[in-house]
């Protein structure tokens, strides 16, 4: 029974360039080419008959030659057919990284056994007809799939088992692309309609475009990404591998997923009220990264109040992550406000009765707001400067009481 | 503080001056310029101001009058020792020395400077440069210079009051601490801290949050450019794409349909040049055929052409001689005509010639008549002239026998008439009248005695004679003129009959009468002399006249001679002659003038006669030639005829022989029609068949063809160029990553956002603190005011009538006291709307509480100095100045009063020094 690997959004010479940290970034980027080395491992190791890339193999169309160079490397390391649509990231229309010359020179010397798959027509391997649906613009408001439906299948191969690679989204399930600008994805582009061409008459659809493991249709798979490049959205988001199917005319395939991530993205939400909190977060930190260091990243949820002290040790913490991981992304605001101690320092002043009073009126104005049920943006963007007025309050004291 | 002793040195007019102040008040008297001002300013810059300074304010010093730096001494209790200072200003050498009590060493140069600081309270001495702008405001509370005192001191600044030591004061005073140290600090910290960020108009510029706005905005603007990269990278892949879309038809569609066109064409014209080769052959042999087709039918015309010229001249021939006759018979009836013509103008002309002669005679006539009649008028002429001129004569005669008077010979002698009767009645009125009226002794006159009533009138001198004893001699006219003007009287008497003689009348109206007379004749012999030159000039003469006469005379006798020799030759018979035939020289010239116009009508109307008759005759002549002319040529084209018959008839001979008859011609030519037809209709088969397609018509074709692949090509070109160029800028684009740019770009905003607003927080927080600390002083404020109004109250009080009156003044943390005044029943008055006087009491009163509040900072005593600061008090309220004065001096201050009125303050003054007068 032939097998196939499927594979899809490589998305190699992704910049990074959220990642400030030059050496950082590079790190990142660099791991897109690796996780093409262990998907080379995978297909040697389950020794499939060729592997499928659904689209965006390249990032976008100004991937720099180096990286390109060195990804052809690593799939003419494959030393089996790779069939390469292109997606709408590396679209196979004028302008598109396809079209390149030094790609296409690239192609021939370093990957002869990949073939790029540029028009919309079924192309016969030993073991399987594959029909291709080719993305030729970056935005296309044609469905890339309708030729499958004008095909006549008396014409095709009787036995052989047929693969559809398609890249997009399809109708009753789109990807949202939280990169993307958000006007972007109303519109209904490179849109995949799964009823036009299923009916019995292919075996398997091989998907690209949703970077999570999804099934889509009782054939239909998107794979995912083989490289995480993004924070999940939760935990259904299965990222980080490749799909291995057996493939037969009329049967239905099982694909099997196999890992091949190399770098740990984290998503975390806490609550940070109490000193317990942080000792928390340390804990979960601990346990989720350890002393790895330099391949994971962390976007943390952040909300909640900590007095000074606190916020401190939290602001310390997050200052030794930031060295130890690749990125760390903070959401969200932890109120910052005197606590009780930091408080009675302010207000139990006899001799300084005017920091005093000030530190108490401000206080009053802080809880008054706070009884308040639903603050308005404004009320809220007041208790923010209040509070920020009593640290900064705080921090003048503390400084001008240690210089005296 | 408290001062002891002054010494001044080369200071303006003090060569030296020393003074000693007492604890309490000192009164330094003195007139104008006896130097109290320059005392004060010297003492103000000797504490004030650096030894090492230069510049106006020293130069201000200096002496005019003595050589030397300025020296100033002064010798002064302070924080519990007794100093003494000594400045010389001699610019960048100038020195300085203090010496205090317990000092191991007196101090010079910048230490002393600085310990003089302490001393009096004060941040520095001030150097030149600042000297100008700070050196006013020193003491400026305590010492009230000349021409000061009616300023405001608040209005002028916190600087010019030591603020800070007055709250410093005012605290300690304070019952309960009004704002520690720390809260000083925190709200000075936070001043700075919003005043670092933020200026009157807005953000400070280079402040930090003016950075994260600047980085913000540059952010945004990368942010921008980065989005219109990425737009126009993608825009330039689609243009590059819909240019590959377009090559890609323009070689796949178009290229291969404009070969096939082409192959079509050219088979096309394969074909097309086959027929045409056959269409030529066929044409080659129409040709010959043709060509004897035209020789029989040009054959055939000929014959016909002959023969039709045959019979034409045949009848031509028959008309000719007919023609002959005819004009030979007009020829023959015009020279008949020539003839009668002919003797019809003899006989006129020998008519003309009859009356010709006639008409000569009758002219001569005419000019005899004529000439007889000038005869007679002549005669007439001669004899007037005869008459005129015998007129002229006796009237010149006349003339010369009148004398010549003229009239201004005349004019004299009525001057010398008017003279003699003026000299008359002169006399006449210098005569004097003697009436002798009644007497009764004889009276004589001039020896000739006079009756009573008897009149005499005398003019000359005169004796009158009464009686005997009375004679009178009377002079009239007083006796002198009177003899002269008869001598005048006689004189132009004589000169005037003397002149009446010459000229041979009795008097003046007769020499006027004969003048006139004279002047008459005159006019006539003038008038006669003029009709002679009349008669003269009309007639060349009396000589020509005759000549005339003469003349006329023989032209009369040749005249008649003439006449009477022709009068033979007249035989027409006619009124104007005689029966013998001559002229009947008695008619009048009139008749002879009507007969002779006559006559020339006649002789017009023969001679016209004649010419019309002579045209007639020309005419006939022409005719004649005409028709002479006619018949030669007519006889001689008969001639021709004949001729080109024979000819013809010869040529049609000829033609039968050669062709034979025509008949059989006709024949040949309907066989040669017959091959000529069919093979017409093989070649117009081929025509149609090639139709429009000619060979010309494929070849443009092609043609257009070649012009549309070359614009095709060119076009191919053009987009491939086009293409490089997209290219490259796609290349040029994309090496600069648009999308991972704009990711960055939007990484950096988005981070330049949030540091931004951070910032913006802070900076606000900052403010609101701030704002919070200035309310909490604001409220404190009163606790400052509050002491320092009571204490100038206490000074002000005999002022001030009502018990509800006091002065007022507010507080702002930030400013200090403003808004200084009094409240007078129930109303603020402000500083500036007091009066004069009042402004300088008030000024006096809020010194003194000033010095009294912060006296605790330099050991309960300060120098209060007023220099004729009280310039605008009226004597009543002088008494309260004292009053004040008196008053402060209990409460410790040292109080100096430079004044050039010394009375009012001598009472209370502790000691008085006099300066003497300049």
């Amino acid at each position: 029974m032939p097998r196939f690997l499927h594979t899809a959004d490589w998305q190699i010479g992704k910049p990074f360039r959220n990642i400030t940290d030059p050496h950082k970034r590079f790190r990142l980027q660099q791991q897109r080419i690796l996780s093409v080395s262990r998907i080379a491992a995978v297909a040697e190791e389950h020794n499939v008959d060729a592997v499928l890339v659904a689209g965006d193999l390249f990032d976008s169309s100004t991937v720099p030659s180096a990286v390109v160079m060195e990804v052809l490397e690593v799939i003419g390391s494959m030393n089996r057919p790779v069939l390469v649509i292109p997606g709408n990231h590396d679209h196979g229309g004028a302008g598109g990284v396809w079209q390149r010359q030094d790609v296409q020179r690239q192609l021939k010397e370093r990957a002869p056994l990949m073939q790029l798959l540029l028009k919309p027509e079924p192309v016969l391997l030993d073991q399987a007809l594959v029909l291709p649906c080719p993305l030729l613009r970056q935005r296309d408001s044609e469905d890339p799939s309708a030729w499958i439906s004008q095909l006549d299948w008396q014409d095709l191969a009787e036995d052989c088992p047929r693969i559809v690679l398609a890249h997009g989204a399809v109708h009753g399930f789109e990807s949202t692309d939280y990169n993307q600008d958000s006007a972007g994805q109303s519109e209904r582009i490179n849109r995949i309609d799964l009823d036009m061409i299923q009916h019995g008459q292919v075996d398997y659809i091989a998907l690209g475009d949703w970077h999570n493991l999804k099934q889509v249709g009782d054939r239909a798979w998107y794979c995912g990404t083989p490289e995480p490049d993004r924070f999940d959205q939760g935990d259904q988001d299965q990222r980080g591998q490749v799909l291995v199917f057996d493939i037969d005319r009329g049967t239905c395939p099982i694909p099997k997923s196999v890992s091949t991530a190399g770098l740990h993205w984290h998503n975390l939400r806490v609550q940070l009220r109490t000193t317990s909190d942080l000792d928390r977060l340390e804990r979960t930190l601990q346990q989720r990264i350890g002393s790895r260091v330099g391949r994971d990243l962390l976007r943390l949820e952040i909300n909640g109040q900590l007095s000074l002290r606190e916020y401190q040790r939290f602001d310390a913490l997050i200052e030794v992550l930031r060295t130890q991981l690749l990125h760390v992304r903070i959401k969200g605001t932890c109120h910052r406000r005197p606590g009780q101690e930091e408080l009675l320092a302010m207000t139990d002043r006899s001799e300084d009765h005017l920091i005093s009073s000030i530190a108490l009126q401000l206080q009053g104005e802080l809880e008054n707001l706070e009884l308040t049920k639903s603050l308005t943006t404004e009320q809220q963007s007041e208790a923010e400067l209040i509070e920020l007025a009593l640290c900064e309050l705080h921090r003048l004291c503390s400084e001008s009481s240690l210089n005296n | 503080m408290r001062l002891l002793h002054c010494h001044l040195e080369n200071i303006r007019r003090h060569r030296f001056l020393d003074l000693d102040f007492s604890p309490g008040l000192t009164l330094i008297s003195g007139a104008n310029e006896s130097g109290k001002s320059s005392l004060v300013e010297a003492m103000h810059r000797g504490l004030f101001l650096k030894a090492t300074a230069s510049g106006s304010l020293v130069e201000a010093l200096r002496s005019n009058l003595f050589p030397g730096h300025p020296l100033i001494e002064l010798s002064f209790e302070a924080k519990g020792a007794i100093w003494s200072l000594s400045k010389r200003f001699s610019g960048q050498s100038g020195s300085v020395r203090l010496d205090g009590t317990g000092q191991e060493v007196p101090l010079s140069g910048s230490a002393a400077e600085e310990l003089l600081a302490k001393l009096l309270g004060v941040d520095e001495i001030v150097g030149s440069r600042q000297a100008a702008r700070v050196l006013p405001s020193r003491w400026a509370h305590l010492w009230v210079l000349q021409g000061l005192a009616g300023q405001n001191l608040l209005d002028q600044g916190p600087q010019h009051y030591d603020l800070n030591g007055l709250m410093q004061q005012l605290e300690q005073r304070a019952e309960v601490s009004l704002q520690s140290s720390l809260d000083q600090k925190v709200s000075t910290e936070l001043e700075a801290l919003v005043e670092a960020t933020f200026t009157s108009r807005g953000v400070r510029r280079n402040s930090l949050l003016w950075q994260c706005q600047q980085q913000r905005e540059r952010a945004e603007d990368a942010l921008k450019t980065a989005e219109l990269q990425r737009d126009s990278f993608e825009s330039t892949s689609a243009e590059l794409d819909q240019l590959e879309h377009e090559l890609d038809l323009l070689t796949s569609d178009r290229k291969p349909a404009l070969k096939k066109r082409r192959f079509e064409l050219q088979t096309q014209q394969e074909q097309t040049r086959q027929d045409e080769a056959a269409l030529l052959l066929y044409r080659q042999q129409l040709e010959p055929l043709q060509l004897r087709k035209k020789q029989l039918q040009s054959v055939l015309h000929a014959n016909n052409q002959i023969h039709n010229e045959f019979l034409l001249c045949q009848k031509n021939l028959e008309d000719g001689s007919e023609q002959q006759t005819l004009l030979k018979h007009s020829l023959s009836e015009t020279k008949k005509q020539i003839e009668t013509t002919q003797q019809k103008l003899n006989d006129l002309d020998q008519q003309r010639s009859d009356w010709e002669l006639r008409g000569l005679q009758m002219r001569r006539l005419e000019e005899l008549t004529q000439l007889k009649l000038q005869r007679e008028s002549l005669q007439r002429q001669h004899n007037e002239q005869q008459r005129l001129r015998k007129q002229s004569q006796t009237l010149q005669i006349q003339l010369d026998a009148l004398p010549d008077l003229g009239v201004a010979k005349l004019q004299r002698l009525r001057d010398c008439y008017d003279q003699v009767k003026a000299c008359a009645i002169r006399i006449e009125t210098m005569a004097s009248e003697f009436n002798l009226e009644r007497a009764d002794q004889p009276v004589i006159v001039d020896g000739f005695p006079l009756k009573e009533g008897q009149k005499k009138r005398l003019t000359s001198s005169f004796t009158v004679n009464v009686g005997d004893g009375v004679c009178f001699h009377i002079n009239p006219g007083q006796g002198t003129g009177i003899e002269e003007l008869k001598r005048d009287h006689e004189r132009n008497l004589l000169k005037y009959t003397e002149t009446l003689k010459a000229w041979q009348v009795k008097s003046l109206e007769e020499a006027e009468q004969k003048i006139n007379h004279r002047n008459q004749l005159s006019q006539q012999l003038n008038l006669v002399n003029e009709q002679l030159n009349g008669c003269q000039d009309g007639h060349d003469g009396n000589i020509s006249l005759s000549l005339q006469r003469k003349q006329l005379q023989n032209r009369q006798e040749e005249l008649e001679q003439e006449m009477t020799s022709e009068s033979e030759l007249s035989k027409l018979d006619d009124s104007l002659f005689s029966n013998d035939g001559s002229l009947n020289q008695l008619l009048d010239l009139d008749t002879i003038r009507v007969e002779l116009k006559r006559y020339r009508q006649s002789y017009r109307t023969i001679s016209e006669s004649i010419k019309v008759i002579k045209l007639r005759l020309q005419q006939l002549h022409r005719e004649e030639y005409e028709q002479d002319k006619n018949l030669q040529k007519l006889t001689l084209s008969i001639e021709v005829l004949s001729a080109k018959q024979i000819e013809r008839k010869q040529h049609m001979k000829s033609l039968l022989a050669e062709h034979g008859p025509e008949p059989e011609i006709e024949e040949k030519l309907l066989k040669l029609n017959q091959s000529l037809t069919h093979l017409g209709q093989k070649v117009s088969d081929l025509e149609q068949q090639l139709g429009k397609q000619t060979l010309q018509a494929i070849k443009s074709a092609l043609a257009e063809l070649d012009a549309q692949e070359k614009r095709l090509q060119e076009h191919l070109q053009l987009l491939s160029g086009q293409r490089g160029a997209l290219r490259e800028r796609c290349e040029g684009l994309g090496s600069l990553e648009p999308y991972a740019a704009l990711e960055e770009a939007r990484v950096n905003f988005n981070q330049a956002k949030l540091e931004e607003r951070e910032q913006l927080m802070l900076a606000h927080a900052q403010q609101r603190l701030l704002k919070s600390f200035q309310q909490a002083q604001a409220e404190l404020s009163n606790r400052y005011t509050t002491p320092l109004s009571q204490a100038i109250c206490s000074y002000l009080e005999p002022l001030l009538g009502n018990e509800n009156d006091r002065c007022h003044l507010s507080f702002d943390p930030h400013d200090g006291f403003r808004e200084l005044g009094l409240r007078r029943d129930g109303q603020n008055v402000q500083f500036r709307d007091l009066s004069g006087g009042m402004k300088e009491q008030l000024n006096g009163a809020l010194r003194l509480s000033i010095a009294d509040a912060l006296k605790g900072g330099h050991g309960d005593c300060l120098p209060i100095l007023f220099d004729d600061a009280f310039t605008n008090t009226d004597p009543d309220r002088i008494e309260t100045v004292l009053r004040m004065m008196t008053q402060a001096v209990k409460r410790g201050l040292q109080v100096i009063v430079l004044s050039c009125d010394p009375t009012p303050y001598e009472t209370i003054a502790d000691k008085t020094i006099y300066l003497p007068s300049p």
